[in-house]
């Protein structure tokens, strides 16, 4: 097995290259922080890569981020009834492309967007501000504007929904 | 939309407008994976070396022993080792590539089932019931609950768990108006471990409202056992009684209206007057639907002369008078009372004992009664 397990595959290179992105959008899914899910990635593949036979499939990918996750949190365990709803979301998500459509879909709905709904989503996305500071920005009260986001959330599940179904 | 939902459409804000962008970890990787076949030093390498040999040596004379065998059988004996492991991820890998061997793997995992090590029976069991289990579900099933084989081999009790999934999906989706992602048939799958693996009181009752809302009839054979605990039919009586009630309620409706459309109530006699109601053009009802026949019996399965259709007029509707009776079960399943329907769509549970009922019968006719 140890001599198995030291022989990388000739084409880890696209290997990697072809699932990273769907492995890391998936630990941040699951709940790790940006640098957490980087390294929870790198350590994934490497795992994925010296062990025997490796299946190569984004599932067992996801299997193996999975497990990395859980025993990283003080309770490790998830119900199988958790892991399965989160797979199941996962999987409307990523589709065949690792979400990829979604993302592209998204940003066009978010383009699409206008006057407060787009100045809300830019604030809180691309400022990072709080609600708090959100509400000064837009002369709102706090609950306003998690109104307001909800709503334009709403909106843009459904934007993405239509062009997708398009 | 739900926490999910939010959380997956938040990812996506911050990555799309947040530019919080996956990072590239091909060199990284690629530098630790060669990090890893490097030795480190002499002793290393010798120890790299002697390995070696040793490993040269022993797979010779495996070789010998195993160049006749299948290589299906060797590689899930292999996998099956991988179960003994004491690292989780070993593990969870040869779970996982047992799994995608499918029947490939099931003559050894028959052979590990009855393992000393309880784990890797445990785990052999586990997986040669998901192989049944795989074969069974239907491929709207597995589209709805992706790898839901997993949680269904693990006891009976999931399978009531997954049923009532099942059921809340078809009603959200009707809810807002859209076509359901599981039907009937889907259901019908899941209904008989379900009542099977309802252990409360509580998870009975829920079980067996699925069976009569649906109509599950892969499922009687087991809602049947449940019936003769006395404790739950005692809870469940009021439940069928108004069941019972409501189905003679929307038969009588349902015949109601057909005589509106048609300018006539249907001509046949006793049960077969509400069969008629399935017998349109087009139907009012479908041959299986659930008001045709009493919910008891149908959770409890026909017996000879008990079939759970209903009493009908013996003669022609259109002259009785209001008081008179139209419709009348009479199951024993429902203890001393029977349920009766009158013309002007009274509906009532009385003493099977008092005059009223008997009064009733004699306007009525009873199911196959010639």
């Amino acid at each position: 097995m140890l001599a198995e397990r030291l022989t990388a595959p000739m084409d880890a290179r696209p290997f990697i290259q072809v699932h990273q992105a769907e492995i890391w959008r998936y630990l941040r899914f699951l709940g790790c922080d940006a640098t957490q899910a980087e390294d929870f990635t790198q350590e994934t593949f490497l795992i994925a890569l010296t062990g025997a036979e490796s299946p190569r499939t984004s599932a067992y990918l996801r299997t193996v981020a999975r497990n990395l996750f859980y025993k990283s949190r003080r309770h490790p365990l998830a119900s199988l009834e958790d892991v399965e709803e989160d797979e199941r979301a996962w999987a409307d998500f990523s589709r065949d492309d690792g979400g990829a459509s979604q993302l592209e879909a998204l940003r066009g709905c978010v383009e699409s967007l206008e006057g407060r709904a787009k100045q809300a989503i830019l604030l809180r996305f691309e400022s990072r501000l709080s609600h708090a500071k959100m509400a000064n920005s837009l002369d709102l009260g706090e609950e306003g504007v998690k109104t307001l986001l909800r709503r334009v959330k709403e909106r843009l599940r459904d934007c993405v929904q239509r062009k997708l179904e398009t | 939309m739900t926490d999910l939902e939010e959380r997956v459409l938040d990812l996506a804000l911050d990555e799309v407008v947040g530019g919080r962008k996956p990072p590239d970890v091909t060199e990284r990787v690629l530098a630790a994976l060669s990090r890893r076949r490097a030795p480190q030093g002499s002793n290393d390498r010798w120890r790299v070396l002697i390995m070696s040999a040793a490993a040269l040596l022993f797979s010779g004379v495996l070789f010998v022993v195993v160049q006749q065998e299948d290589p299906n059988t060797t590689k899930a004996r292999k996998l099956i080792d991988n179960l003994r492991s004491a690292e989780e991820i070993d593990r969870s890998y040869g779970v996982f590539e047992l799994k995608n061997m499918g029947r490939a793997a099931q003559a050894e995992l028959q052979k590990a089932s009855s393992d000393k090590n309880p784990e890797v029976a445990t785990q052999a069991k586990q997986l040669l019931r998901r192989l049944d289990i795989v074969d069974q579900l239907t491929p709207k099933l597995k589209r709805a609950f992706p790898e839901v084989e997993d949680r269904l081999c693990v006891s009976d009790e999931t399978w009531l768990v997954v049923l009532r999934q099942s059921v809340e999906m078809i009603k959200l989706s009707e809810a807002r108006g859209q076509k359901p992602p599981l039907g009937r048939e889907d259901l019908e799958i899941l209904a008989a471990p379900a009542v099977r693996g309802a252990v409360t009181e509580l998870q009975k009752q829920e079980a067996v409202g699925y069976v009569l809302q649906y109509q599950l009839r892969s499922a009687t054979p087991e809602t049947a056992k449940l019936l003769k605990d006395e404790a739950l039919m005692k809870s469940l009586a009021p439940i069928l009684r108004t069941t019972c009630m409501n189905n003679l309620r929307e038969l009588w409706q349902h015949a109601r209206d057909y005589a509106k459309s048609s300018g006539q109530m249907p001509k046949e006699r006793g049960a077969d007057f509400w069969q008629a109601l399935a017998k349109t053009e087009p139907p009012i009802l479908p041959s299986n639907s659930e008001f045709l026949i009493c919910p008891a019996r149908f959770l409890a399965g026909p017996v000879e002369g008990r079939t759970g259709q209903y009493w009908g007029p013996k003669g022609d509707v259109e002259k009785y008078e209001y008081g008179d009776a139209v419709g009348l079960c009479d199951d024993p399943l429902h203890g001393s009372y029977a349920i009766l329907i009158t013309k002007a769509a009274d509906i009532m549970a009385w003493s099977r004992k008092a005059p009223l009922i008997d009064d009733a019968k004699a306007k009525l006719k009873a199911p196959g009664e010639k």
